[in-house]
């Protein structure tokens, strides 16, 4: 856990500082003096070794400090703090969204399968699959903004403003989790045990929630994690689609204005989010797993 | 995993087949005889809608030919996406091959870097990557080659071990056959099917990722007809010319739709071919 969520620092910091080609070089712009060049090395800490630029990124994280925005002037974690509310509660709400969409329609689909709801959400899930979200969300502005009027364009000033994005997110994401939910309570509707319990004459809802279900969201909390995590990482593309102010934005401004303290920061800041929601996710199946537990 | 012996998924499948086989006729055969080029403006015919004279889809905010654009689009995804694609294979299949067979430093450490790359959701490796090498096709398409890479890594490595574990290919090296002789003769057969199916589904979402990036800005620079960038100038005209937002999702639907189905029945022939191959 703790060497993953190095790895991933890590990376952020070769990826933006070790791929060939001078930051400095690039701010200053292609006929700058080599003097202004050599200033914006200095201030960037360029200059120096690899290794000792290194420590320092790694230093300053375990101070809670990413750095400077070249642009804005400003400490980057107090701009992360700032647009993080944004992007939180448009992944929270998506994700609670997937959720409310994807484990009824998948149990619905296992009861019975080759019914209505089963081909129903076939056909969801292939659609899902092949439609980009921001796609969707575009489609959604055009017909819930533009033709009916009834919710707003951009922004995120008012909880109105989640909805669409929200829903946008939630389509793609609900249709993968629909198809593991399918898949697991499908697999343990065939156990042997199932049989047993039939025979004791438990049928219906009973069968489904008191036995079926606890075995059968073990799967579906990891895949559910992974969701979660793509929801973050996934809110740069609509955050642009309905011009919201979250850290998705940031980090995409900031690439266009070359401003790499703040887009190293911000990738990290995901990436080590996504790492830390998958390793709650493995505490939580073993919690909801006793033989894991026992085998410990 | 019966799925597709079932008469209403051939039909699926027929018709996934038809999407890509007209997706590739219009990519290769539209942008020779159109007789609008993608970037040829009319300002006198803005935003007309589908089914006007001369103009089967419409034009766009400065009269271009909608259908046209489509079409180049569809080349420049297929480009952007295969190169990517090409990529993440070249740098993933020797990774996963080396993983396989040395499995004391460099299984772990591949492992290592594997799982790392995978910690960045969506879009994020690739935006990192293209703030660092520059907005445009061959960046993106790099990008892609890096963020796949993995995903080709992780699965050849577990099929490279099953493969190795097989008893003609023990009796190979225990004859003292060269390693690589053994990788060519033996591994690289096995693995590739599965590299196939890989391929095509990665293909079909580094067709999205590429629309995503271009719609962000991070692709080709405008007047370059993408999908993604018809999309980006779509929302800003989005009452004046809906079909301009419509369009190009309809066909990148269909296209990742059909890519995705194909996909899909190419690892069921697969598995059903070689029950001893399926179990990655």
């Amino acid at each position: 856990m703790v060497l993953t969520v190095l790895l991933v620092v890590t990376i952020s910091f070769v990826v933006v500082r070790v791929i060939p080609g001078d930051p400095a070089a690039v701010i200053a712009g292609i006929d700058a003096a080599p003097e202004r060049v050599e200033r914006i090395r200095t201030r960037l800490g360029t200059d120096r070794p690899i290794a000792v630029q290194y420590m320092e990124w790694l230093g300053g994280l375990s101070r809670g400090e990413l750095g400077t925005s070249l642009t804005r002037n400003r400490p980057v974690s107090a701009m992360i703090a700032e647009r993080l509310p944004i992007t939180a509660t448009l992944a929270g709400s998506a994700f609670v969204l997937t959720l409310l969409i994807a484990l009824p329609a998948g149990l619905l689909a296992a009861i019975r399968p080759h019914g209505l709801a089963d081909r129903a959400l076939g056909a969801f899930s292939h659609a899902g699959l092949a439609i980009p979200d921001f796609w969707v969300g575009i489609i959604l502005l055009l017909i819930f903004s533009v033709t009916l009027r009834v919710l707003p364009l951009f922004g995120a000033t008012t909880a109105l403003h989640y909805i669409l994005p929200a829903v946008a997110l939630a389509v793609s994401r609900a249709a993968l989790l629909a198809r593991v939910v399918r898949a697991s309570v499908r697999a343990e509707l065939k156990k042997r045990y199932i049989e047993g319990i039939r025979a004791r004459g438990v049928y219906g809802a009973r069968l489904l929630w008191c036995h079926v279900l606890p075995n059968a969201m073990l799967p579906v909390i990891t895949v559910a994690a992974v969701q979660l995590g793509y929801l973050l990482g996934g809110s740069i593309v609509i955050e642009q689609v309905f011009s919201m102010p979250g850290l998705g934005r940031l980090i995409l401004t900031a690439v266009f204005q070359r401003d790499f303290p703040v887009v190293q920061a911000g990738v990290m800041f995901i990436a080590v989010c996504f790492s830390l929601i998958n390793f709650a996710a493995d505490i939580l199946y073993t919690i909801a797993d006793p033989r894991i537990r026992s085998a410990r | 995993m019966s799925r597709y012996r079932r008469r209403g998924d051939r039909g699926i499948l027929y018709i996934a087949v038809a999407i890509l086989i007209a997706a590739a006729l219009s990519a290769l055969l539209v942008p020779v005889f159109s007789p609008y080029t993608p970037t040829e403006q009319n300002l006198e015919l803005r935003f007309a809608p589908p089914g006007s004279e001369g103009h089967l889809l419409g034009t766009d905010e400065f009269g271009r030919d909608v259908a046209t654009r489509l079409a180049w689009g569809a080349w420049a995804a297929a480009q952007t996406a295969g190169g990517g694609v090409l990529l993440a294979a070249l740098i993933g299949v020797p990774l996963g091959v080396a993983a396989g067979l040395e499995r004391r430093v460099l299984d772990p450490v591949i492992a290592l870097v594997v799982d790392a790359a995978l910690s960045f959701p969506g879009v994020l490796l690739a935006v990192a990557i293209i703030a660092v090498l520059g907005s445009g096709a061959v960046q993106v398409s790099i990008a892609l080659g890096i963020m796949f890479a993995p995903l080709f890594a992780r699965t050849v490595r577990a099929e490279t071990l099953s493969v190795s574990q097989e008893g003609y290919v023990e009796i190979s090296r225990g004859l003292g056959t060269r390693t690589l002789r053994r990788i060519c003769m033996h591994i690289v057969p096995n693995v590739l099917p599965n590299v196939l199916v890989i391929a095509t589904s990665s293909f079909a979402i580094c067709i999205t990722i590429e629309a995503a990036l271009s719609f962000l800005g991070l692709g080709s620079a405008p007047p370059q007809p993408t999908w993604g960038l018809m999309l980006r100038d779509a929302r800003n005209y989005l009452s004046v010319a809906p079909h301009l937002a419509i369009l190009p999702g309809v066909v990148l639907g269909l296209c990742v739709f059909a890519l995705n189905t194909v996909g899909d029945a190419l690892s069921e022939y697969l598995d059903s071919g070689h029950p001893d191959t399926s179990n990655t």
